[in-house]
C-alpha cells in the first residue's frame, strides 16, 4: 500500500510535467492546427541547453536557465517563421513533414553537438526529502509541481485575461476572422507557438532535474505523452491537458512499480492507442465546439497547392506526366542490370540498399500518394518483414521465400489491424498514432529477449535459395533484389492505374466525396494499409537476408523518416519517384563520403528544403510541363 | 473612398474574378449583388486582404491596399462582417466585442462598447454568455457590434441577412441605415436583391467573375434582366 501511495506522488508530480509539455503541444495545435512532432525536440533542446550553460558554461543557475528559455523562445520563433509560416495554406500533411524534418534537424545538430549517448545532468537545487509518514518527496519533485501550478495558472490567467489571451483565442479559433479583427495573426501565431515551446522546454529541464540525466532521444517519449496527454484532455484544451498530463503521469508512475521492468515503457503508447480508441475526442467534449479535431484537416487549405503536389487527378494526366520518369527509371534499371557484373561488392551493396528502400518508399506512395493518408509506420512494417524472415529460417527451418510471404501476410495482418484501430483518425492523429505504432513494435522486438533476442537482434540468417542455387555473392543476391524490386514497382504501378487506385485518389481528394459517391471508406482504408504494409515487409525481407544479421533499430523513427524523404523527394505517388528518391538518397552519402556522422541531418535538410521549395518532388516539374503540353 | 479595378483572384488555378471594378463613395450604401457563387465574398475577402489579387488595384482613400494583410486593412478602417457571422463561439459577448476593439485603444474601446450596447441592448443582456449559445441573429447583431468597435470608416457587410428569420432581417437593414445616417459608408454583399436595392445608393451585379451591371438602385430596380434574374418579377 506504501509502495502504490508513493508512486501516486510521484506520478502526480511526474504529471505535472507532463502537463507543462502538453499545454504547449495543445496551444501549438490550438493556432497552427498543427502536431508539432518538433515539440519533443524542443523540450529535449531546453535541457541541453540548459546543461550546456549550467555544466560547460558553468553559469549560475538564475542566469543558466532563463538564458536557456530564452534561446528556445527566439529559435521557436524562427522555426515558426522559416518552417512553418510559408506552408500554412498547404495540404496537411506538407506542413506535418516539415515539423519531422525540424526534429530530425533538431536532434542531428544535438547529436553531432554533444554526442549520442546519456549525459549525467545535475540538479541545482539540493536534493533533500521530505517525508510524509513513510512517503518521500524529493526537492526536485516539489519543484516540479511548483512550476507546474504556477506556469498553468499564470497561463490561464494570461489567455483568460489579457488582450494577448483573447487574442490566441481568438485565433485557434478562426484564423480569418482574427485577421478581419485586426489581429496581426502572424505574429500572435508566432508567439503562440514560442510560448508553447518554452512551456515544453521548461518541462525538458524539470525532466532532466529530476532524472539526472539527458540523451537526445529523450524527445520522442515526451511528444507521445504530450499527444497522449492532449487528446486525453481534448486537443487544444489547456485544463485538458493538465488533466490528461496528471492521469497518464500516475498511471506510468504505477505501471512503473507493478508491471515488469522494459515493458514499463510501453505504458504511454498503450496508453494513446486507448486513449484514441475509446475517447478520440477527449474526456470532455469541448462546449460549443462541434468539431472533432482529429476530422480537422488544414482549414485554410485551398486547391492549388494540393494540384502541385500530388499526382494529378484523372489517369490521362497522370500517365502524361509519369511517362518520362518511367522511361528514366527503366533506363537506369537496365543499366543497372548491365553494369552490375562489373560493380564492386560495395557498389552491388548500394544498389540493393537502393532497391529495399524503393520497396519501403513503394509503401508510403500507396497510403500517402494515391490514400492520402499520413501512415507512418513503415519502418514497422519493414521490421516485421525482417524479423520474420530472420525467425521463421533461423529457428523454425522455413525457407526464405515461405518467411518472405509470412512476413508479408503479418505485416499485411498488422497493416489492416492499424486501419481498423485508426479508422476514425486522420490527418496528424494519424501520423502520431502510426510512428507511435512503430516506436511500439520496436519497443516489443527490442524488450523480447528470448523470442527476438532483444536488442541483440538475431544473427546468422540463412541466404535464400532457389532450387540448387544459393543467393549469397552480392551479385546474385542484386539481381535476385532487382527482380523483386521490378515486380514492386510493377506491382505498385498496375495498383495506381486500377479502379482500387482510382478510388484511393478519390478518397485521397475529398474523403466526404468519396463515401458520398458510394465507395467503401472503411474498406479502401483498410486496402491501402495492408497494400502499404506488404511492400515495406518484403523489402526488410530482402534486407534481413542480405545483411544475414539485424537488430531492432530497423523500427527506429529515422528509417521512418528516410523514407519519408526518399517518397517526397522522388514525387508522391510515382513509382518511379520512389525509385529516384532512393537511388538520391542513398547515392548522396557515397558523392560525399566525408558526410559520414552528418547523413541524417542532411535527410533532415533535404526534406525541408523539398518540402518547401518543391513539394512536388524532383519531378514535379517534368510532369507539370508534360501536362500542359 | 474605396475604387477597385480589375480585380482577378484566384483559388489555386480556378479564377473567381475576372477583373472586378467598383467604386464607393463616403456616406453611400453601395450594395454588391450576385447569385450563389459569383464571387461576392471573394471582392470582400480580397478587399480585406485574405485573399491576394493576382491583377488589378485597390485603393482606400487614395492609397493602395490590395497586398495588405488583414490586420493592417482593419487598422486603417475598412472593416468587414464576413458571411456566416464567424462569431467566436468559445468566448463571451463581451470577450467578442472587445476583440473587435483591438486596434483601437483601451479608452476608445470603451466608449464604442458603450455605443455599441446603447445601439443593441440585446447584446448587453447577453455579454456574460459564450457567443455559441447565441441565436442566429443575436449572432449578427453581435458580429456587427463587433465591427463597430473598430469604428469602421467603411464597413463590409457580407450577407447579414443570411438564415434569419424576416422580422430580424428588417431590424438588420434598419441598423444599415442607421448607421450610414450617423456617418458610416457601407459595401453591402445582398443575395436578397431586393430589400439591398432599397436601402442601396448605388449597386453593382456580379456574376461569374464579372461585374455585369451598374448604376443607381433606383436604374437596376427598373433593369429588365436584373428583374428577372435576382427580384423575381
Ligand atoms: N476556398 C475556396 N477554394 C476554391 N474555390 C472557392 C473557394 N471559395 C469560393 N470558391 C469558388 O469561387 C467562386 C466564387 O465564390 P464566392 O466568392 O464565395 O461566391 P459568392 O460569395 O458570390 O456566393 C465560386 O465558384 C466558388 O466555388
Ligand atoms: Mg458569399
Amino acid at each position: 500500500m506504501n509502495l502504490f501511495f508513493q508512486q501516486l506522488v510521484n506520478g502526480v508530480a511526474l504529471g505535472g510535467v507532463y502537463a507543462l509539455i502538453a499545454i504547449g503541444f495543445t496551444l501549438i495545435f490550438g493556432v497552427l492546427r498543427l502536431l508539432n512532432m518538433a515539440h519533443g525536440e524542443i523540450y529535449m533542446l531546453g535541457a541541453y541547453l540548459a546543461y550546456l550553460f549550467l555544466t560547460i558554461l558553468d553559469l549560475p543557475p538564475f542566469v543558466a536557465v532563463p538564458l536557456a528559455l530564452i534561446a528556445i523562445f527566439a529559435i521557436s520563433l524562427l522555426v515558426e517563421r522559416f518552417a512553418f509560416r510559408p506552408l500554412r495554406n498547404a495540404p496537411h500533411f506538407v506542413p506535418l513533414v516539415s515539423t519531422i524534418a525540424v526534429s530530425t534537424i533538431l536532434l542531428e545538430v544535438v547529436r553531432l553537438a554533444f554526442g549520442p549517448y546519456m549525459f549525467g545532468f545535475d540538479s541545482f537545487i539540493s536534493t533533500t526529502f521530505v517525508r510524509v509518514g513513510t512517503i518521500s518527496i524529493g526537492s526536485s519533485q516539489l519543484m516540479m509541481l511548483l512550476l507546474s501550478v504556477v506556469l498553468t495558472v499564470a497561463l490561464q490567467i494570461f489567455l483568460m485575461c489579457s488582450q494577448w489571451g483573447k487574442a490566441i483565442r481568438a485565433v485557434s479559433e478562426d484564423v480569418t476572422v482574427s485577421g478581419l479583427l485586426g489581429i496581426n495573426v502572424n505574429r500572435v501565431v508566432g508567439v503562440t507557438f514560442a510560448i508553447g515551446s518554452t512551456l515544453g522546454a521548461v518541462a525538458g529541464i524539470l525532466v532532466a532535474m529530476h532524472f539526472g540525466a539527458i540523451y537526445p532521444n529523450m524527445g520522442f517519449v515526451a511528444l507521445v505523452k504530450a499527444f497522449t496527454a492532449a487528446i486525453l484532455g481534448g486537443m487544444g484544451s489547456v485544463p485538458g491537458a493538465v488533466i490528461g498530463g496528471l492521469m497518464l503521469g500516475i498511471v506510468e508512475s504505477l505501471g512503473a512499480a507493478y508491471l515488469p521492468s522494459g515493458f514499463s515503457d510501453a505504458v504511454p503508447y498503450v496508453a494513446l492507442f486507448a486513449v484514441l480508441l475509446l475517447r478520440p475526442s477527449g474526456l470532455f467534449k469541448r462546449a460549443g465546439g462541434s468539431d472533432d479535431p482529429s476530422h480537422q484537416g488544414n482549414p485554410h487549405t485551398t486547391g492549388g497547392l494540393l494540384d502541385r503536389i500530388l499526382p494529378q487527378r484523372g489517369a490521362q494526366s497522370l500517365a502524361a506526366g509519369v511517362d518520362i520518369a518511367k522511361l528514366i527509371a527503366v533506363a537506369g534499371v537496365v543499366a543497372a542490370l548491365a553494369i552490375a557484373p562489373f560493380l564492386g561488392d560495395y557498389a552491388l551493396r548500394i544498389l540493393i540498399t537502393i532497391v529495399v528502400y524503393a520497396m519501403m518508399a513503394l509503401g508510403t506512395n500507396v497510403i500517402l500518394g494515391l490514400a492520402g493518408q499520413l501512415s507512418l509506420s513503415h519502418a514497422a512494417f519493414f521490421a516485421i518483414g525482417a524479423y520474420s524472415s530472420a525467425l521463421l529460417t533461423t529457428h523454425y527451418g522455413l525457407d526464405a521465400w515461405s518467411a518472405m510471404a509470412v512476413g508479408a501476410m503479418l505485416a499485411a495482418a498488422a497493416g489492416a489491424l492499424i486501419s481498423l484501430v485508426t479508422f476514425r483518425v486522420r490527418g496528424y492523429y494519424l501520423a502520431l498514432v502510426t510512428l507511435a505504432f512503430a516506436e511500439l513494435v520496436r519497443i516489443i522486438i527490442g524488450h523480447w529477449n528470448s523470442f527476438t533476442g532483444g536488442m541483440m537482434g538475431v544473427r546468422a540468417i540463412p541466404a535464400p535459395r532457389i532450387g540448387p542455387w544459393v543467393i549469397d555473392s552480392p551479385l546474385s543476391f542484386f539481381y535476385l533484389s532487382a527482380v523483386i524490386g521490378v515486380i514492386g514497382l510493377a506491382v505498385y504501378d498496375a495498383i495506381a492505374y486500377s479502379v482500387k487506385g482510382r478510388a484511393l485518389i478519390a478518397l485521397r481528394d475529398d474523403e466526404v466525396a468519396a463515401s458520398a459517391s458510394g465507395l467503401g471508406v472503411q474498406r479502401l482504408k483498410i486496402v491501402a494499409f495492408t497494400l502499404s504494409a506488404v511492400f515495406p515487409a518484403i523489402g526488410g525481407s530482402l534486407m534481413a537476408h542480405y545483411y544475414s544479421a539485424i537488430t531492432p533499430d530497423l523500427a527506429a523513427m529515422n528509417e521512418t523518416v528516410t523514407v519519408l524523404v526518399i517518397a517526397v523527394i522522388g514525387g508522391l505517388g510515382s513509382a518511379a519517384g520512389a525509385l529516384f528518391g532512393s537511388v538520391i538518397v542513398n547515392l548522396l552519402p557515397e558523392l560525399f563520403r566525408n558526410l559520414g556522422d552528418y547523413r541524417v541531418l542532411a535527410y533532415g535538410v533535404i526534406l525541408f528544403v523539398t518540402v518547401l521549395y518543391q513539394p512536388g518532388g524532383v519531378f514535379s516539374i517534368s510532369r507539370r510541363l508534360a501536362w500542359r503540353a | 473612398m474605396l475604387k477597385i479595378e480589375g480585380l482577378v483572384t484566384y483559388y489555386g488555378r480556378v479564377r473567381a474574378l475576372a477583373g472586378v471594378s467598383l467604386q464607393v463613395a463616403r456616406d453611400e450604401i453601395v450594395t454588391l449583388i450576385g447569385s450563389n457563387g459569383a464571387g461576392k465574398s471573394t471582392t470582400l475577402m480580397t478587399i480585406s486582404g485574405v485573399l491576394k489579387p493576382t491583377e488589378g488595384s485597390i485603393a482606400f482613400e487614395g492609397r493602395p491596399i490590395a497586398g495588405l494583410a488583414p490586420h493592417e486593412v482593419a487598422r486603417l478602417g475598412v472593416v468587414q462582417v464576413p458571411e456566416g457571422r464567424h462569431i467566436l463561439r468559445g468566448l463571451t459577448v463581451a470577450e467578442n466585442l472587445d476583440l473587435g476593439g483591438f486596434v483601437r485603444s483601451a479608452e476608445k474601446r470603451r466608449t464604442s462598447l458603450a455605443r455599441v450596447y446603447e445601439l443593441l441592448p440585446r447584446l448587453a443582456e447577453r455579454r456574460d454568455q459564450l457567443g455559441g449559445t447565441l441565436s442566429g441573429g443575436e449572432q449578427q447583431m453581435l458580429a456587427i457590434g463587433r465591427a463597430l468597435m473598430a469604428q469602421p470608416r467603411l464597413l463590409i457587410l457580407d450577407e447579414p441577412s443570411l438564415g434569419l428569420a424576416p422580422r430580424i432581417i428588417e431590424q438588420i437593414f434598419e441598423l444599415i441605415r442607421n448607421l450610414n445616417k450617423a456617418g458610416t459608408t457601407i459595401l453591402l454583399v445582398e443575395q436578397n436583391a431586393a430589400m439591398a436595392l432599397e436601402i442601396a445608393d448605388r449597386g453593382y451585379v456580379l456574376e461569374t467573375g464579372y461585374i455585369v451591371a451598374e448604376g443607381s438602385a433606383a436604374m437596376l430596380r427598373q433593369n429588365d434582366s436584373v428583374r428577372r434574374a435576382y427580384l423575381g418579377l
